[in-house]
């Protein structure tokens, strides 16, 4: 492989490890939100954020260019702010990854965190503690094989992600250039046998990640 | 002291209503299952809101819907022992029983760790996971965690329907150890008449979400005979469910 | 919050994002970058001025976004830090124009694009024309999307010249985009398929090339540049132009299968 080749591997690897760590602190606190907590628009937040599962990513990559370009919404006033725009940066790779990744975290961390017993969760109000001590010391640590699961598969979606990140982050190559823009560029310009080796690199790495989530799943507790 | 309750909630097919009070004994709620009984557990321990009423432990007013108060399960003080024990899969033995008391010294809550694995026999077992002990160590845990405390008072859900009858005679005598030794009201669900006859210094006879009998056993069940019709075939439902369990038939006496 | 201690947060927030952004801005005191988003299919060529480019005008580092003409568009109209686009087709530098992100008077076209007709490698249909296509034996035929692909407009233009609308009618397999009509030749899916050139061309070794459509036989398939509004340098973007269509730049297009413009 030549640099260009390892610097997709390295930034993929880079923003999939950024983009996970944000998902597993977001997506348990929301998974926790919704599973527990009964509040007006519960549903609504629900929806809001399963909606990058179903949509296209292209779709997802055009909201957060919407919002996040320097003339989106939120984009003009970081502009204004900073003369910054997150467009065509690695970090807007990050937020792509984050955004279509979160919704598999908040699946299968809720889900998880709902199957924790409600005794067990009321023992402990009974016991004295407070809410956020039984989520930290009891529902999360109960529910943590889901929670586990959620992670690397957020992992894999992010190391995969295209559609999302090609809008938001761009194509550019030794800037935001991940395996899935470079593979996608190999082959738009007729280079196959650097995007095979490619395509190769980020099937093994995705299937590793699919193997550990699976067997941590099978485990048991 | 002792509690007092006196509680309405109401479902769309069903509804509870019940007004009983015991004090610093063992009292007995018997009945059908689906009767209320552990629905009314959950209105004293603060987990499930009645509609209306007023539940008083130890001279503390936990619920009042008139007043507005409604003191969350952290602040009841009330020791619950699940049907299920519902202890943590995660944690020791040492581990669950310590987490019983958030508010006390580390080196106090150390002591009465060790005064009550003493007392429940579970010694040796420290670092075991609850998935690695026998049913009867884990309803000893349930009771430790339960105990570690001190509450004001100690509410037990059926814990003993799932485990065979010497370990239920062990944990009755438990039962009665505590509640002498502490001096705090101990209530008990049961479906077991045997049980209910041998434990109860009071009975509370629910059917259909009401009361309809309190008081000593021997008294109780005399009682229960002799109210209205519409009662008395609520009756005939706890004593046939007696005779389904195939144990010797409930003898009133 | 008071007024200073909003003012003060503010401050705070703008020096944490300064921090941010510097940190992870390596070229941040390098050299001026110019940023062109160009359609995937221009990614040889373009790769191969830029360092032209980059050669001769050292305080200028040309940063390039290949995508699909489409999301170029929607990237420019989302405030995308771009300096230059070109797109595959008239159709969408004429969006973005139209929309006002182009500077106007800017617009060049560069290059054109022929449009041939390719069966599969390993085909042994006799089509050896265009007119090959009305035999029975010619099934299905692979074309953009006439509706949204220009290549599929332009294949639609060239069987109305040569009068095969009809007997091609039910032949038509239309694809999303013209790299996926030349994917399902490759693939040995349909028995013909009628694509650009220069695509054509970086799959030598699964299809073949069996004519080149005329010039009068569809409206020229040109490929436009020009600067965006918003541009940081536009005199470094009138530069990179001035460099693709210059001989060395023209040079460089026919190499990769592309008609340079005439001057």
């Amino acid at each position: 492989m030549d640099d260009a080749a390892l610097f997709s591997v390295r930034l993929s690897l880079q923003v999939a490890a950024v983009a996970t760590f944000f998902v597993a602190i977001v997506g348990v606190g929301a998974a926790y939100l919704l599973a527990r907590r009964h509040f007006r628009g519960r549903e609504l937040l629900n929806v809001l954020l399963t909606l990058p599962l179903v949509l296209p990513p292209t779709v997802t990559g055009y909201y957060l260019v919407v919002l996040f370009g320097r003339n989106g919404a939120i984009g003009r006033l970081i502009y204004e702010w900073t003369g910054w725009t997150l467009m065509f940066t690695w970090y807007a790779a990050v937020l792509a990854s984050f955004v279509v990744a979160l919704p598999l975290m908040i699946q299968t961390a809720r889900s998880a965190i709902e199957s924790v017993d409600r005794n067990v969760v009321n023992a402990s109000y009974m016991l004295g503690h407070s809410e956020f001590v039984t989520a930290v010391r009891v529902v999360l640590p109960m529910a943590r094989r889901g929670i586990a699961t959620g992670i690397v598969l957020s992992f894999a979606r992010a190391m995969g992600e295209f559609g999302a990140t090609i809008m938001l982050a761009g194509n550019l190559p030794g800037k935001t250039d991940t395996m899935p823009l470079a593979i996608y560029s190999l082959a738009g310009s007729g280079d196959w046998s650097k995007a095979n080796s490619m395509v190769l690199v980020l099937t093994i790495v995705s299937g590793v990640f699919l193997y550990l989530s699976n067997r941590n799943r099978k485990g048991t507790a | 002291m002792g509690i007092t309750l006196k509680i309405k909630k109401y479902f769309k097919d069903f509804s509870l209503d019940v007004n009983w009070e015991t004090g610093d004994e063992l009292t007995v709620l018997f009945g059908y299952s689906g009767a209320g009984k552990s629905l009314t557990f959950q209105a004293i321990a603060g987990i499930s809101k009645p509609d209306e009423g007023c539940i008083e432990v130890n001279g503390r007013v936990v619920f009042d819907s008139a007043r507005l108060i409604d003191l969350p399960p952290q602040k009841r003080s009330i020791g619950y022992v699940f049907q299920d024990l519902a202890l943590f899969p995660h944690m020791t033995v040492k581990n669950n029983i310590l987490y019983g008391a958030p508010d006390i010294s580390s080196t106090e809550r150390a002591g009465r760790a060790a005064e009550l694995m003493d007392m429940f026999r579970l010694a040796g077992l420290e670092n075991r996971l609850p998935s690695q002990i026998s049913g009867g160590q884990k309803q000893r845990v349930a009771l430790a965690r339960a105990l570690i405390r001190r509450p004001s008072a100690l509410l037990l859900d059926e814990p003993f329907s799932a485990v065979d009858l010497p370990i239920r005679i062990e944990m009755r005598n438990y039962l009665r150890h505590i509640q002498s030794s502490q001096k705090i009201p101990v209530i008990l669900i049961t479906h077991d008449p045997d049980e209910a006859i041998e434990l109860a210094d009071r009975m509370i006879i629910y059917s259909s979400g009401k009361v309809i009998g309190v008081g000593a056993p021997e008294d109780v069940l005399g009682t229960v005979s002799t109210v209205g019709s519409e009662r008395a075939a609520s009756t005939n439902i706890i004593l046939s469910d007696t005779a389904l369990t195939g144990r010797p038939v409930f003898s009133i006496r | 919050m008071s007024k200073n201690e909003r003012a003060r947060m503010k401050l705070i927030a703008r020096l944490i994002l300064l921090a941010v952004i510097l940190g992870a801005s390596p070229v941040f005191a390098g050299p001026a970058e110019m940023t062109v988003s160009a359609a995937i299919s221009l990614k040889n060529v373009f790769e191969e001025i830029g360092r032209l480019y980059e050669a001769r005008h050292e305080e200028t580092r040309v940063v390039f976004n290949f995508g699909a003409s489409g999301d170029l568009v929607r990237q420019i109209e989302g405030g995308a830090p771009v300096d230059i686009f070109a797109s595959a087709a008239e159709k969408d530098l004429d969006e973005a124009a139209k929309k006002g992100f182009i500077i106007a008077g800017s617009r060049t076209d560069f290059a054109s694009n022929d449009l041939v007709l390719i069966v599969p490698k390993a085909s042994k249909a006799a089509i050896k024309d265009f007119e090959g296509l009305s035999q029975p034996a010619v099934k299905r035929i692979a074309v953009g999307d006439p509706g949204t692909v220009p290549a599929g407009r332009y294949a639609e233009e060239i069987l109305r010249h040569y009068r095969l609308t009809a007997a091609t009618k039910d032949k038509l397999i239309f694809a999303q985009n013209v790299r996926q009509a030349l994917d399902y030749v490759a693939r040995g899916e349909v028995d013909a398929g009628i694509v650009y050139k220069t695509d054509a061309l970086l799959r030598s070794k699964e299809v073949k090339i069996e004519a080149v459509a005329p010039e009068s036989s569809h409206t020229p398939a040109v490929i436009p540049i020009a600067v965006v509004k918003g541009t940081n340098s536009e005199a470094a973007a009138e530069a990179f132009i001035s460099l693709v269509v210059s001989p060395e730049g023209k040079k460089i297009l026919q190499k990769y299968g592309f008609k340079a413009a005439a001057p």
